[in-house]
């Protein structure tokens, strides 16, 4: 065996893989929390619905009209996947407002309300999901890339192959999975532009600040709201039709299942920095997958630790990979201990409830 | 008299199903200084948020230079280019936002990189310590600094009338009357009118034209404020004046 057990850079681009979908997801979440000041926990139902509309919902649209090679061409291009995903999203940030968010600020109700309420709302959406669609993950196709970027971005990296001291060092990535950084990186520095620099981001800022304030300055607050609700839930959707796009299957637990990976990288990164959740994303990534590979080795017979406390203490304790989540919170906790307001989050930001 | 640059009538508002201003006429003159004063919850704050379309007017008329703006949204009146500044009681300043982008929202509705240029000197003049820590966010400044902040933002679009809700609250006493004599000045170099509601009742008396006593959503007195100032009842009961035995 090599003396490096590991194929570390393997580990390392998953790791890099999922700290891009981290990013790209987070976006939405990180906006919803500054500028409309609360845990919005539907947002684990933006990422599902976006992935089942940029999957099913427009094979169901395109099956609806006179089908011919043109629309199939048209409905598998990741693009319109994502674009479609958008707005379909951003549809239900909007509706979400109308229907609950909107009435609750009209009763002044407090954050956690607004909290409670979303969590009502994500329930809903993915129960209903679940009656449509299922409740098992079901195998999709990737949809395709234009401009031939298929074969273009592809990573293929052997360094070593069964070295006696490196083992196997590899890399594979393909290409959405490089998509994923590109495009999670873009987005963010898209948004985090519009927020500091544009006028309808300072108009965002000044909203979340002090409605009252912002009207008598002249803004609309209420299409503020609306506006906010449908890019950040437009851009979540958009994201999961690409990360929809790097796996194989998916089902109604899937935004879920990374709600708390999401938010634990808005708060790391701090609530309005968005580029803080790129830093903070890689972290929380990293950390999980080291962990990853650190439980792993425990559980090797005969020498892991757990078997070694098995013979010492004459019980079992299961060292599963599985917690490799729950270190990304220890992470975090530890980051909230020295840095409250997280990394590159500002002071007044956690005043953000709940 | 002059043409009033606002006049109320019948003001009759408040939260929901809580009525608190019961019926108020009001108006302020051209380079005018009307000081609004009242017990605690008496509904000053809401009086002047009803004025600017904050709180909902149930009854009444509002006019800001002869245009009618009852019933309009805030940002409607600003939209509509009234020429109105205001400085709320609390949360007078965007403390996530830097100082240069606190001034800038007085300009919203404008084109707000050209006006800002041609405002801003005039600004810092009155304001020396805001332009040494332009690009600073506005939750660092003192309270005094925030006032300041909260005054100069009002000021940039040039309004022809000032409403002030309790400038002096947060303020050491040396301050609030460095503040008080701050808004006098304004009202005389900028030759524009203001509505200024403060609890210092009579010293704030002392120095404006006009004065109302608010009292549970009623005009209980009003008139110049020498007036007030000699009469009985109201040193007694709304300036805090002991009469000496
Ligand atoms: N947002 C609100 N919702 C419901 N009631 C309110 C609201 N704001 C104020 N009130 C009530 O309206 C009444 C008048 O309040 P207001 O703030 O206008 O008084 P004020 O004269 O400005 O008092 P102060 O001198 O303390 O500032 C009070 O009884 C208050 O409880
Ligand atoms: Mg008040």
């Amino acid at each position: 065996m090599a003396i490096v057990p590991v194929d570390v850079l393997s580990h390392a681009a998953i790791a890099f893989v999922y700290a891009g979908k981290l990013i790209l997801l987070t976006i939405g979440l990180n906006m919803t929390y500054s500028v409309l000041k609360f845990s919005n926990f539907s947002h684990a139902e933006w990422v599902t619905w976006g992935m089942f509309s940029s999957w099913w919902l427009l094979q169901i649209l395109a099956f609806l009209v006179p089908w011919d090679a043109e629309m199939g061409f048209i409905i598998n291009n990741i693009l319109i996947q994502a674009t479609f995903a958008f707005f379909m999203v951003g549809i239900l940030g909007i509706l979400s407002e109308i229907l609950v968010f909107g009435r609750l600020r009209d009763l002044k109700a407090s954050a956690r309300s607004f909290t409670v309420a979303s969590i009502g709302i994500g329930l809903v959406v993915r129960n209903l999901l679940s009656m449509v669609f299922g409740d098992y993950p079901q195998p999709v196709s990737s949809p395709e890339l234009p401009f031939g970027l298929e074969d273009i971005l592809v990573i293929n990296i052997t360094l070593t192959n069964r070295d006696p001291i490196l083992g196997t060092q590899s890399i594979i990535l393909t290409s959405y999975k490089i998509l994923i950084i590109l495009i999670s990186i873009i987005t963010v520095l898209l948004i985090d532009y519009i927020f500091k620099h544009t006028k309808f981001g300072i108009a965002m800022r000044a909203t979340s600040d002090s409605i009252d304030l912002a009207q008598v300055s002249g803004i609309n607050t209420r299409q503020i709201i609306f506006i906010t609700w449908f890019i950040a839930a437009g851009v979540t959707g958009f994201g999961a039709a690409f990360v929809r796009a790097t796996q194989g299957r998916f089902g109604t637990m899937d935004g879920f299942s990374m709600l708390l990976p999401i938010f634990a990288v808005v708060i790391l990164g701090g609530v309005g920095s968005f580029r803080g959740g790129i830093v903070s994303a890689f972290i929380i990534s990293y950390a999980r997958e080291i962990s990853a590979i650190i439980l792993t080795e425990f559980q090797k017979k005969p020498y892991g630790l757990q078997y070694v406390i098995e013979d010492l203490l004459g019980f079992t304790i299961s060292l599963s990979p599985g917690y490799m989540d729950g270190v990304g919170f220890v992470v975090l906790i530890l980051v909230l201990l020295f840095r409250p307001q997280g990394i590159f989050g500002s002071v007044e930001a956690i005043r953000a409830r709940v | 008299m002059d043409k009033p640059v606002l006049r109320a009538h019948n003001v009759v508002s408040g939260y929901g199903k809580l009525q608190v201003i019961n019926g108020v006429d009001l108006h302020v003159n051209e380079k005018e200084l009307l000081t609004i004063i009242g017990p605690n919850g008496s509904g000053k704050t809401t009086l002047i948020r009803t004025l600017i379309g904050l709180v909902e007017m149930f009854e009444g008329q509002v006019f800001i230079r002869e245009k009618e703006v009852s019933h309009m949204r805030p940002h409607e009146i600003i939209k509509a280019g009234i020429p109105l500044g205001y400085v709320p009681q609390l949360a007078n300043v965007f403390p996530s936002l830097t100082i240069e982008e606190n001034l800038k929202m007085g300009l919203f509705v404008k084109k707000w990189d050209e006006y800002y240029l041609k405002r801003i000197e005039e600004i810092f003049n009155l304001f020396p310590i805001l332009g040494e820590r332009i690009s600073q966010r506005a939750s660092l400044l003192s309270g005094g600094e925030r006032q300041m902040l909260a005054l100069a933002r009002a000021l940039m679009p040039n309004p022809e009338i000032l409403i002030l809700d309790e400038p002096t609250a947060a303020l050491a006493p040396n301050l609030a009357e460095d503040m008080l004599q701050q808004v006098v000045t304004l009202k005389k170099t900028l030759g524009i009118s203001i509505i200024l509601v403060e609890q210092r009742a009579k010293r704030s008396m002392e120095l404006s034209d006009r004065g109302i006593v608010l009292v549970t959503g009623r005009v209980a007195a009003e008139g110049p404020s020498n007036e007030l100032l000699q009469e009985d009842t109201i040193r007694k009961l709304y300036l805090g004046v002991r009469e000496k035995s």
